[in-house]
């Protein structure tokens, strides 16, 4: 056992620190703020990102990466996420392009890759459907084969930047007769591809963050077909073990802890300073222990990845402990802001910006999506522990 | 014990609720989230006709002369649609202020119009800041800047404490919109867009006919903070009654892998949940209710009761999120508005650190 980092784990977290501390503006209030100021400086971060090859820092040398270690990946995510620095591509670099390097095609790779690696094009992930949430594979978006590709028609709900997306992965359903993990296949389409609408769908903070798109007699080639026929849940469940890292919400849960304890030590309260309260440092004290049991359990899954293990029960816990302790942070936070608390981001005396209302706001779709938290159960009992399935 | 309703109450539930709910649905909340009052005219016209902006004033003054039970009945159904407008704020602690505070001459100038529906009352019970009342002539001169101000643009009518400058005695002031010297700010970005702000005065001239409660007001505001908490527990723990019925139903009709998903015990668990939640805070706000009503102490009660309807109320919300996944995160579903009421209710009328010290009374800590 060793519980600390490399010597060239930490000079990459060092470098990775000295240019963070340049890349943002003075004022810059973390993401949220003004979604289209930070959209345009998200995609310059990218680009930036992708100069300094740590858009692809985790991929293979084969295909431009810095084959970085499971733990540097780490490294580099928690500083991006603790610092609010955006600019990372979860969709494009995270999440497709590793998929594609174990399912796609020579060609594909060629095609689709390099964009990704130079932060040039946006994707977005269309999964879920209004009748297909947690029941991903039941969905009903068809796909039909008609000369060199397909004709697909459907609808596709709660994409993420389905609005600034170039491109589109997504699941259709191939063969309505085989069983239904059996009949669905993996394609790509251009979002400019005749027979594609976006409808924002406005979020509960007031935010347009994802969409419902549909297909309409939407024509895509074979050759955006990824991997075999109807073997598209082998592709999609690929592709979700890359999504599913729960350093990311203890991250941001980290970050917001910060800043309470911050105002706690700046805020008076009846009797002295908030932070000098017996209260608000016994919850501040389990919070803080809390976060620290999550990030080592997230360690530990970069540990096992590393190892070439696949830490199915190991990631699934992070995501339940990483997400619920966003949501007591940030609940805790509204508590400690007391009367305050009810402020939004116009009012001038608002504390912290309205941020820890609006991050409040925004962690509640964190224990429902990528897997809602009783999904997430579901597979730590069964695949995990080796209970029964009821169902 | 008693915890059955009369069969009056039983009529005022029912009516309440038949008229709330097809008045107030989820397109005329959101509507009334950018409404300078809160409330359209006309809604707020039945409302007087109802008797409800009258329902605790005497009947001398055209009110109803009802209790804080039934007052807590009407407030419980306005939480289950997540009612906006100034109602909370005029007839509820405006009343309870003129009622509690004001001379005669006071009562009968300003009951009336407040209890028929033609004026609001806003009474600032949770400012940071203080004002000062100094002596000017036969009145007082008035100085300083108050916040939380509740119907901040749209008040007829301000009740506000102010320190006396000489004794440091708090007096209490009711003061007409348009007096010299009163300017309203701007309303405030809120979470569940009510209309706080800030009111400043700037050696605002008022008459000694101004002055409710002519000595110490620090009683009769620790009675109207009493007031405010209690009734608004009822009305958050109506807000997380509607909840927990609306996820019932959703529960039952969304299915997932070929079932409802009301039928997953995972589901159940978290309903019942709130079930529970909502059940043991119903009773406890409307004990505050029935205290008030009684008179004697009830800070305990009122405590206790808000600060548990504080933590059900947004735990409920939480929960309901959870059962209902992605489509109760958008703002096109009404749970958002219930979410953003628990949060704004937690945070006014005293949050939980508030309410701590009338709680661990009851354990003589
Ligand atoms: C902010 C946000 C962004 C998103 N972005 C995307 C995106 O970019 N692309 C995309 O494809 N999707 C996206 N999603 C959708 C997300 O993947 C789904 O919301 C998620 O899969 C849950 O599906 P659902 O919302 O339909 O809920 P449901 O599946 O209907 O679940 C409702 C409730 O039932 C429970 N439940 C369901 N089945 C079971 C079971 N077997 N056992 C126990 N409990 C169960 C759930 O846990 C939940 O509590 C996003 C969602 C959100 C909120």
């Amino acid at each position: 056992m060793r519980f600390e980092f490399s010597d060239a784990e930490e000079k990459f977290r060092a470098e990775l620190l000295e240019w963070i501390r340049g890349a943002l503006p003075a004022d810059y209030a973390g993401a949220g703020e003004d979604p289209d100021a930070d959209w345009d400086l998200n995609l310059k971060l990218r680009r930036e990102l992708a100069r300094r090859g740590w858009l692809t820092l985790a991929w293979p040398r084969e295909y431009g990466g810095r084959a970085a270690s499971h733990m540097t990946q780490v490294i580099f995510n928690e500083e991006m996420g603790f610092h609010r620095v955006p600019g990372r591509d979860a969709f494009g670099a995270r999440m497709l392009a590793p998929t594609l390097m174990v399912h796609g095609s020579e060609a594909q790779r060629k095609q689709f890759l390099p964009p990704v690696a130079r932060g040039e094009v946006q994707w977005c992930q269309g999964y879920s459907e209004p009748d297909s949430g947690s029941d991903l594979a039941s969905l009903q978006t068809r796909a039909v084969g008609d000369g060199d590709g397909f004709k697909v028609n459907g609808t596709k709900i709660w994409t993420s930047l389905g609005h600034r997306a170039d491109w589109i992965f997504f699941l259709a359903r191939t063969d309505p007769e085989a069983p239904k993990h059996k009949g669905i296949s993996f394609f790509l389409s251009d979002m400019k591809t005749p027979g594609i609408t976006v409808r924002p769908i406005v979020n509960m903070a007031g935010e347009h963050h994802f969409n419902q798109i549909t297909f309409e007699d939407v024509w895509v080639p074979r050759a955006q077909l990824v991997g075999e026929i109807n073997k598209g849940w082998y592709v999609a469940t690929t592709l979700l073990d890359f999504e599913r890292s729960g350093i990311d919400y203890i991250t941001a849960a980290r970050r917001v802890l910060r800043d309470l304890a911050e105002h706690a030590r700046m805020t008076k309260g009846p009797g002295g300073p908030l932070a000098d309260q017996a209260d608000v440092r016994a919850r501040f004290a389990s919070l803080a222990a809390q976060a620290e049991a999550s990030r080592i359990l997230a360690y530990e899954v970069a540990w096992l990845q590393g190892q070439g293990a696949v830490p199915t029960r190991e990631a699934s816990m992070s995501k339940v402990l990483g997400t619920r302790l966003m949501n007591e942070v940030t609940d805790f936070g509204l508590e400690l802001l007391g009367a305050a608390a009810r402020l939004d981001r116009g009012t001038d005396s608002a504390p912290l910006r309205g941020r820890i209302l609006r991050a409040r706001f925004d962690c509640i779709a964190w224990p429902i999506f990528a897997g809602t938290n009783e999904i997430q159960k579901n597979i730590i009992a069964t695949r995990g522990l080796g209970l029964p399935r009821s169902y | 014990m008693d915890f059955g309703l009369t069969e009056e109450q039983k009529l005022i539930r029912d009516g309440a609720r038949q008229f709330l709910r097809t008045t107030a649905t989820g397109a005329y909340v959101r509507e009334m989230s950018a409404h300078p009052t809160g409330c359209r005219p006309d809604v707020w016209r039945q409302i007087a006709d109802l008797g409800w902006t009258g329902l605790i004033a005497e009947e001398r003054h055209g009110g109803a002369a009802l209790g804080m039970i039934e007052l807590a009945i009407v407030i419980e159904e306005m939480g289950a649609v997540a009612f906006p407008g100034p109602f909370f704020s005029s007839a509820v602690v405006g009343l309870s202020a003129l009622k509690l505070g004001g001379n005669r001459e006071q009562q009968d100038a300003h009951i009336p119009p407040i209890a028929e529906g033609a004026r609001i009352a806003s009474v600032v019970l949770e400012s940071t800041e203080m004002v000062s009342a100094s002596r000017a002539g036969s009145g007082w001169s008035l100085k300083g800047r108050l916040d939380y101000v509740p119907e901040v643009t749209s008040a007829d009518l301000y009740v506000l404490p102010a320190v006396e400058s000489r004794s440091g005695k708090t007096l209490l002031f009711a003061i007409p919109r348009g007096t010299d010297g009163l300017a309203a700010g701007k309303r405030w970005d809120t979470v569940s867009h009510d209309r706080l702000g800030e009111l400043a005065l700037d050696g605002a001239m008022v008459g000694a006919d101004c002055l409710l409660n002519g000595d110490d007001a620090s009683t009769v505001l620790g009675r109207l903070r009493l007031v405010g908490a209690g009734l608004k527990a009822v009305e958050m723990i109506g807000g997380a009654g509607r909840v927990l019925e609306m996820t019932v139903e959703y529960a039952g009709k969304r299915e997932q892998f070929g079932r409802p998903i009301g039928s997953f015990q995972a589901v159940q668990h978290m309903i019942a949940e709130m079930a529970i939640q909502v059940s043991s805070a119903r009773h406890l706000a409307y004990r505050a209710a029935w205290q008030l009503e009684r008179g004697g102490d009830a800070g305990n009660a009122v405590g206790l009761a808000k600060l548990r309807a504080n933590e059900a109320a947004v735990r409920v919300c939480e929960l309901a999120h959870q059962c209902h996944g992605a489509i109760g995160f958008t703002q096109e579903h009404d749970l958002q508005l219930y979410t953003r009421s628990a949060m704004a209710g937690r945070a006014s009328f005293g949050d939980s650190r508030a309410h701590r010290d009338a709680v661990l009374a009851t354990l003589g800590l």
